[in-house]
């Protein structure tokens, strides 16, 4: 380890598979719009800035396969303009309509300013193409982009077969080369979901590091001794670094986290939910329902009084107070590990990328700050995980398997099986079983056959995505995960049966391709047993 | 100062012909706040006013649902229904398989599933013999054939899945699937060896003393919100689903 300590931030970027429908306001869409432009914009804008003001920032960011095609499809990128287009319409309604109560209508002016701003950044500088401004940064060596499973899938369920494992893997490889032109560093379990079998697995695809949840390795065997200060080093080799927990906390608690500051902006106040819908028509999606807008007036306020309105200059003073005291928690973590070890340890704050700017407004900002303030201090550096890993050299690392563990409601699988959300693990495990089965009983398949293998592997991976369960546990668009998964396994049961009659119907296919459009030079072989 | 800036007062007259018929998610997903909080007015729902329109339409679902006495928007009912439906797929030749398999949920749970071949089990239950089905849990050393400790449950002939709790706080173990003719088992399926985790817990004494505790504590350990590991109580082991 050098001589100075660290710290390490990784942003998870995920969404689920929205394109289904064709229609732009089918309402899984408006994640994608959302994300764009409360999180992924702002924050290329914030490095835009950081880099102009020669203030070092690195980190970690995390783009999962559906969300590096999502971003990519060309439909959904014409769609996302139309949003921004919206945006400036209603804009342009909410500062006549607020002209009367100032405060409101200051703010009308800044979220209208920005949404013009905002679609000149994405359609000129960033020429529609998020990615590739990330990958920019990837290559000065600001941001290390990590790779994760293909659809997101909560990898300790899919243990039995590993062949379905590393089929996801073998896919996120492949979006990752094709999007960034090299191979990743580190792999990002989804949802931090980990147990030993998976060692080897990640190993073996010559991944060099991976995260795990606080208790994923103080739960290891051994208990490691460096706690959650140091990566560890598995049985197979790989590096382990773990979250830590006050930095997770004080970010991410849901009633203690920065975000629940009475001044900060209330997220779920929204004049999409308030306004007459004839005056929302671009905000309320093709099932009727309402969307948030962006245009937002109000702030978390607290208790159970009246909201109170939003003011950004209070916002803004509060982001210093949280920033100091963030830098003051990694500063006192550090000081202390120092004086009990007598070394430099590393501390690792992960969360999931929209909750910057999207579920946090001042995410953005207090990120900005943060890099700023750590340049004005020694104490020490920021860095990306997989520098952190290379400072550490495998030999002299402590080895440790970490053990079960995932960031979900209390810490293991519970979030994806319950009772909301077991119904789907039979039939999907059925079709993981039998599309290995496939992949065994037509290795050398070419033409419709190959076509039809394609897609049925497409249908697998994405029911496999855990997206469809965390939404029927917390139930959220719950109609929409429920089909999806029901789809997805009757698409393949339809398949697999086809090609067991040796029929199939090109247009029922040549329909699913499109409405399943994901993955499009999936090869079907990924799932044989590797040899 | 409050919403009604944003939308000035508006009266509801749909709201009372609605609330007469079945509310649905996405309908009230459809509605305003302002409205939604009439709607809960209206079933007499006391609704504080920062709770965000997602609880807000949950309990009004919940509420309405008591209100008329019908099955509530429960999601187990719903998903229950659509894993009987693709469980009782007769076309279906992929599911018609006797198999037993298991989801290890946390150091505590684990989900166990089944399905018996539809012949298999007409013909099993039509028997004069036919005693039931049960699950036979089994701890196991992976690769070897000595037989450990285990524990049976009986399980309805509708059952198709179940959770179970174990007991021992860690180890391997499998779950067997058995018919009964009379008194004799039968085996039908085995699942593949699992594992329990081990989770540990330390007391503040035991950290105090423990010559890593600083180093733990620092981390976090005793802030872990964690499932762990049960000590064994005969009789917590099974939680039908």
């Amino acid at each position: 380890m050098g001589t100075t300590s660290t710290i390490s931030l990784i942003l998870n970027g995920h969404i689920p598979f929205i394109k289904e429908e064709a229609d732009p306001q089918a309402p899984q869409k408006y994640w994608l719009y959302n994300l764009l432009y409360e999180t992924l914009i702002p924050l290329l804008q914030t490095f835009d800035r950081l880099e102009g003001d020669r203030i070092p920032f690195k980190l970690g960011i995390v783009f999962s396969p559906l969300l590096i095609q999502q971003l990519q499809d060309p439909a959904l990128i014409e769609s996302f303009i139309q949003f921004l287009d919206a945006k400036i319409e209603l804009g342009e309604r909410e500062v006549n309509r607020t002209r009367d109560i100032p405060w409101m209508n200051h703010l009308a002016h800044t979220y209208y300013d920005r949404a013009i701003e905002y679609r000149v950044l994405f359609t000129e500088r960033y020429e529609k193409n998020v990615i590739r401004a990330f990958d920019i940064y990837q290559k000065k060596g600001k941001v290390e982009i990590l790779a994760t499973a293909a659809t997101y899938a909560f990898l300790p369920f899919y243990t039995s077969y590993p062949e379905a494992i590393k089929a996801q893997i073998e896919v996120a490889l492949k979006t990752y080369r094709e999007a960034f032109g090299r191979f990743p560093e580190g792999f990002w379990l989804p949802e931090a979901g980990w147990n030993p079998e998976l060692d080897e697995i990640l190993r073996s695809y010559g991944f060099s590091y991976t995260v795990v949840d606080t208790h994923g390795l103080l739960q290891g065997h051994p208990i490691p001794q460096e706690g959650t200060f140091q990566p560890v080093r598995t049985p197979a080799g790989l590096k382990v670094l773990a979250r830590n927990l006050a930095l997770s906390r004080a970010v991410w608690d849901a009633h203690e986290g920065y975000p629940t500051h009475a001044c900060y902006r209330e997220y779920y106040w929204d004049i999409g939910y308030e306004l007459p819908r004839e005056d929302m028509k671009a905000f309320v999606a093709s099932d009727g329902s309402r969307q948030q807008t962006g245009y937002k007036y109000w702030a978390v306020t607290g208790g159970e009084g009246e909201k109170q309105p939003y003011i950004p200059q209070d916002a803004h003073g509060q982001i210093q107070k949280d920033v100091d005291a963030f830098v003051e928690l990694c500063e006192s973590h550090l000081d202390t590990y120092r004086r009990l070890r007598e070394k430099e340890g590393c501390l690792v704050g992960a969360y999931n990328l929209d909750l910057f700017g999207h579920r946090w407004y001042e995410g953005i900002d207090f990120l900005e700050t943060f890099f700023r303030e750590v340049a004005q201090r020694s104490s020490f550096v920021v860095d990306t995980p997989a520098h952190v890993c290379a400072h550490f050299p495998q030999e002299k690392l402590e080895e440790v398997m970490p053990e079960f563990s995932s960031w979900g409601e209390n810490g293991f699988g519970e979030t994806w099986l319950n009772s909301s959300n077991d119904w789907m693990y039979p039939p999907v495990l059925k079709i993981t079983e039998k599309m290995i089965e496939l992949a065994e009983r037509f290795p050398n398949d070419g033409g419709l056959k190959e076509r039809t293998l394609n897609q049925a592997a497409r249908e697998v991976l994405l029911a496999q995505a855990s997206d469809w369960a965390s939404m029927l546990h917390y139930q959220q668009a719950v109609e929409y995960a429920r089909h999806m998964v029901e789809s997805c396994v009757d698409n393949f049961s339809i398949i697999y049966e086809s090609l067991g009659g040796n029929y199939i119907s090109t247009e029922w296919l040549t329909q699913l391709e499109k409405r399943h459009a994901i993955f499009p030079d999936i090869n079907y072989r990924i799932f044989r047993k590797k040899r | 100062m409050n919403a009604t800036v944003l939308t000035g007062n508006r009266l509801f007259p749909m709201i009372g012909a609605m609330i007469e018929n079945q509310l649905s998610r996405a309908y009230l997903e459809s509605l305003s706040t302002e409205e939604l909080l009439a709607v809960a007015d209206k079933i007499g729902l006391d609704i504080p006013l920062d709770l965000n329109r997602t609880f807000i339409i949950q309990e009004i679902l919940d509420a309405h649902a008591e209100l008329l006495n019908v099955e509530s928007y429960d999601l187990q009912e719903e998903s229950a229904d659509t894993f009987e439906r693709k469980k009782n797929k007769p076309s279906s030749a992929i599911y018609n398989s006797t198999y037993i398999d298991v989801l290890l949920r946390d150091p505590v749970w684990a989900f166990v599933f089944w399905h018996i071949r539809e012949q298999d089990r007409r013909t099993y239950e039509a028997s004069h013999d036919f005693n039931g089905y049960f699950l036979r849990v089994s701890s196991c050393v992976p690769g070897k054939t000595t037989e450990g400790e285990s524990f049976s449950i009986d399980v309805d002939i509708q059952d198709g899945s179940w959770y179970i709790c174990f007991p021992a706080p860690q180890g391997w173990f499998t779950v067997e699937l058995f018919v009964k003719k009379g008194h004799h088992p039968i085996l039908l399926a085995t699942s593949r060896p699992f594992r329990i985790p081990r989770t540990v817990r330390f007391s503040p004494l035991e950290l105090e003393q423990h010559p890593l505790g600083p180093v733990l504590l620092l981390s976090g350990i005793e802030q872990m919100r964690i499932v762990y590991a049960k000590e064994y109580s005969p009789g917590q082991y099974t939680g039908c689903n």
